[in-house]
């Protein structure tokens, strides 16, 4: 059996990622597309704030974490839909004023300690099976959700008011997809990190609009590059390491990186072959 | 004119509208009627109010004071969604990266509400493949919707609408970024399904010359309802007091003959 497999600690870390791995993208696809890619940084801010909160009073700081991080997901999204604020400046204002907050409470609390360092940059030591199990929960709920309301989703990314004249209900689907994300960063961050968290919505999605043609096949492509890089990443961090959401992002965007290029090479490939007038057996373009 | 009994039914009708964003007032005590048959034009200058009424009928927005009714039922409580097709302006460039195909797109259409399985449905299905056909893009089922250009986009948008099976279409600036040829090829599917399913047409433009040529009556906003009624009898003095600026006969000539 190999290293990686021996220790306990190491077989949560691989399990919670893969979690980790299908719930970023399946979530993040609907977020990117509606361009709220940002939304994933700012919860995972409020998520901090939600910790250091926990930490300071010495309380689950994972539950504070979910808490507050769904509330400021219901803040984001009132801020928006109601036109209060635009949803870029709804996220900024949402995002400092958790910040700072959590910085204040870091300073009364009389500043770092070890867990509130695993909490930003993620530890692969510091999945609990409670962490564990709360994830495979929520992977299980959000799935249900994606799936049973999936043509919904599809409408309101591709315009709102379409998808309110279609009788889609997107005031109560906004802020559900805006819950389970917060749910999402907040329970991801043991693995990941703060400061990355947002990466894991983000980065496998960006492959999938890519490679992908159809939007089944860009989330079920997403997830696979989310699960691969976790994986990947945690075997880098186990062997070399290093840090393990270091790691993480840095091979989804590898990934990134070669569906680009793979992209532009295909492209390359059929502007060679018209050039020479061969036959196209796809049709062209 | 207005009272003539050949008339449909009412389809939507605004009921001394008024409308603000903010201090903005950008509909004022708007009366309007939109009958069952009809190409109705809403016709008047950037800014002048006329998406904002249509919003209105579409319960997208509340009024400020006044009624709006959309098939004889309260627009905010209107629910009979599958009988409107929409087809919201198109933005260049706001599909880049959007990776459905057209026929998932025009599929997804198709349903209204709460489908919990459709996640599971075939997206070429007879009835979206015949929406396809209508507006001529069935070769393009399998495209990404980012591959399209925005007169692309706008024919799957359309077919997206009809595959409902929609009594009325609403249409925000259709011909906005799309070329000669392919605002001629929409206006021709246009007025097809206006005559061949009966489909009520609710079009929003600035293009004076295409609304005359294309609607059966012509709506000119300017913030209030400058006038209303068939297209010939709008005079030139008329569109000039309502874009501002002195528009000539010819231009109406030197349009109609691209035809």
């Amino acid at each position: 059996m190999p290293a990686i497999l021996q220790y306990e600690f190491m077989l949560r870390a691989l399990a919670g990622g893969t979690l980790v791995g299908v719930l970023g993208p399946l979530l993040g696809m609907f977020i990117v597309l509606r361009r709220f890619s940002l939304i994933a940084d700012t919860l995972a801010h409020v998520a901090l704030m939600g910790v250091a909160i926990g930490l300071a009073t010495k309380t689950f700081p994972s539950a504070a974490a979910v808490a507050s991080a769904s509330l400021g997901a219901i803040l984001v999204e009132q801020l928006r839909s109601r036109g209060r604020l635009p949803g870029d400046v709804a996220m900024a204002v949402v995002l400092y004023g958790s910040l700072a907050f959590a910085v204040v409470v870091i300073g009364i609390a009389r500043g770092f300690n070890v867990d509130l360092f695993s909490f930003l940059f993620g530890s692969i030591l510091s999945v609990s099976p409670l962490d564990l199990w709360l994830l495979a929960g929520l992977t299980v709920a959000v799935a249900l959700f994606v799936a049973v309301f999936f043509v919904d989703l599809a409408q309101i990314a591709l315009d709102d008011d379409l998808a309110r004249v279609s009788g889609v209900r997107t005031g109560l689907l906004n802020l559900a997809l805006a819950v389970l994300t917060g749910a999402t960063i907040s329970l991801s961050m043991r693995v990941v990190g703060v400061l990355l968290v947002g990466a894991m919505l983000v980065i496998p999605v960006l492959v999938g609009l890519r490679l992908a043609r159809g939007l089944r096949a860009a989330v079920g492509t997403a997830i696979v590059v989310g699960v691969v890089s976790v994986l990947t990443g945690l075997a880098f961090a186990f062997y070399s390491d290093v840090s393990a959401g270091g790691a993480i992002v840095l091979t989804a965007l590898a990934i990134l990186a070669l569906a680009h290029a793979w992209v532009a090479l295909a492209h390359a490939w059929v502007a060679l072959r018209r050039r020479d007038g061969a036959f196209l057996p796809l049709g062209g373009r | 004119m207005i009272a003539a009994s050949w008339m449909g039914r009412p389809v939507i009708e605004w009921d001394h509208v008024t409308f603000a964003y903010g201090e903005v007032v950008a509909v004022e005590d708007v009366s309007l009627t939109v009958h069952e048959g009809e190409i109705a034009a809403l016709l008047g200058p950037n800014g002048s109010g006329k998406s904002t009424l249509v919003k209105l009928a579409l319960g997208l927005l509340q009024p400020e004071s006044g009624a709006v009714r959309i098939f004889g039922c309260d627009a905010a409580e209107f629910r009979e969604w599958r009988r409107v097709g929409y087809l919201p302006q198109v933005v260049a460039g706001a599909w880049r990266d959007f990776p459905a195909t057209v026929a998932e797109t025009v599929a997804h259409g198709s349903y209204d509400g709460f489908s919990p399985f459709a996640l599971f449905h075939r997206s070429e299905r007879p009835d979206v493949m015949e929406a396809l056909e209508a507006v001529r893009m069935s070769n393009y089922r399998r495209r990404r919707l980012s591959e399209l250009s925005v007169g692309q986009q706008q024919r799957v948008l359309l077919a997206r609408a009809l595959v409902r099976r929609p009594d009325l279409l609403v249409l925000d600036e259709p011909a906005a970024g799309v070329d000669v040829s392919g605002e001629e090829q929409l206006y021709s599917i246009l007025r097809d399904v206006n005559r061949e399913r009966s489909i009520t047409v609710v079009i929003v433009s600035h293009d004076i010359g295409a609304m005359v040529r294309e609607a059966s009556t012509v709506a000119c906003m300017n913030r209030t309802l400058v006038r209303h009624g068939p297209p010939h009898e709008l005079t030139r003095d008329e569109i000039s007091t309502l874009y501002g600026v002195p528009v000539d006969v010819l231009v109406h000539d030197a349009l109609h003959e691209h035809r």
